[in-house]
């Protein structure tokens, strides 16, 4: 950094919402819920527990969709689209990864929806300045 | 909470940060403004929203609140700010 860009404060040029609100921590949050969920429900024996382990699950993989698609279609712009190609490609998965998480019990189809949603965290990352996804699974598997 | 009173400074310095006042303004641009030019509907200001600045156009200004707009409709959505957040007109 110049010693001109010290002294010159920034005038934000802001997207939709204000700079930062953005943040694939809010869809791995919910991803990780679904996840939790359906260990749960398999680690249970109570109906009524499970019967809500469904439910709980079912709503946190729609909210995980929910912020994926505001990722996709507010935060990201034609110039990230450039700088990564595979862009389109990796918001299909993970929105298909949580339709498929929303419908089944099965771990291995929550574990392939927080690696999806992993992916746009890194995709996320890589058009920000400073912000670690690395610090978001972190907190979340602490 | 809003301050009742701000000191602005005659002349004041930024680095554009964003997209939403493209084609004119550009990421990294570096823009002049001044407290002493009258803050006008369809011009371009520095606003203090908070924590940090924001460039955007005046859209509207109606008994001390002020409507700002950015450029690229594509990339921003109206805010409002009062008056006395306005640092400065761009030059």
């Amino acid at each position: 950094m110049s010693l001109l860009d010290k002294i010159i404060k920034p005038a934000y040029a802001h997207c939709d919402l204000f700079c930062g609100v953005y943040d694939p921590a809010q869809a791995r949050i919910e991803a990780q819920s679904v996840y939790n969920s359906v260990q749960k429900y398999l680690e249970s024996d109570d109906e009524v527990f499970k019967a809500r382990a469904i439910a709980i699950k079912e709503e946190r993989a729609e909210l995980t969709k929910h912020h994926l698609w505001v990722l996709w279609t507010d935060y990201f712009k034609p110039e990230h689209l450039e700088a990564n190609s595979d862009l389109h490609n990796i918001f299909w998965k993970a929105t298909k990864a949580a339709s498929a998480a929303k419908k089944s019990m099965d771990l291995k189809n929550s574990q392939a929806l927080l690696d999806a949603v992993d992916e746009v965290g890194v995709a996320f990352a890589a058009t920000k300045e400073g912000y670690d996804y690395e610090t978001v699974i972190n907190n979340l598997n602490a | 909470m809003r301050k009742l009173y701000r000191f602005k400074a005659p002349i004041v310095l930024r680095r554009i940060k964003g997209h939403s006042m493209q084609p004119k303004y550009m990421p990294g641009d570096l823009v002049v403004a001044s407290s002493f030019i009258q803050p006008k509907v369809g011009k371009v200001v520095i606003a203090d929203v908070g924590t940090y600045d924001v460039i955007k156009r005046i859209g509207s200004i109606s008994e001390g609140v002020v409507e700002l707009h950015g450029d690229n409709s594509s990339d921003s959505k109206p805010s409002t700010t009062t008056v006395n957040d306005i640092r400065a007109v761009v030059l």
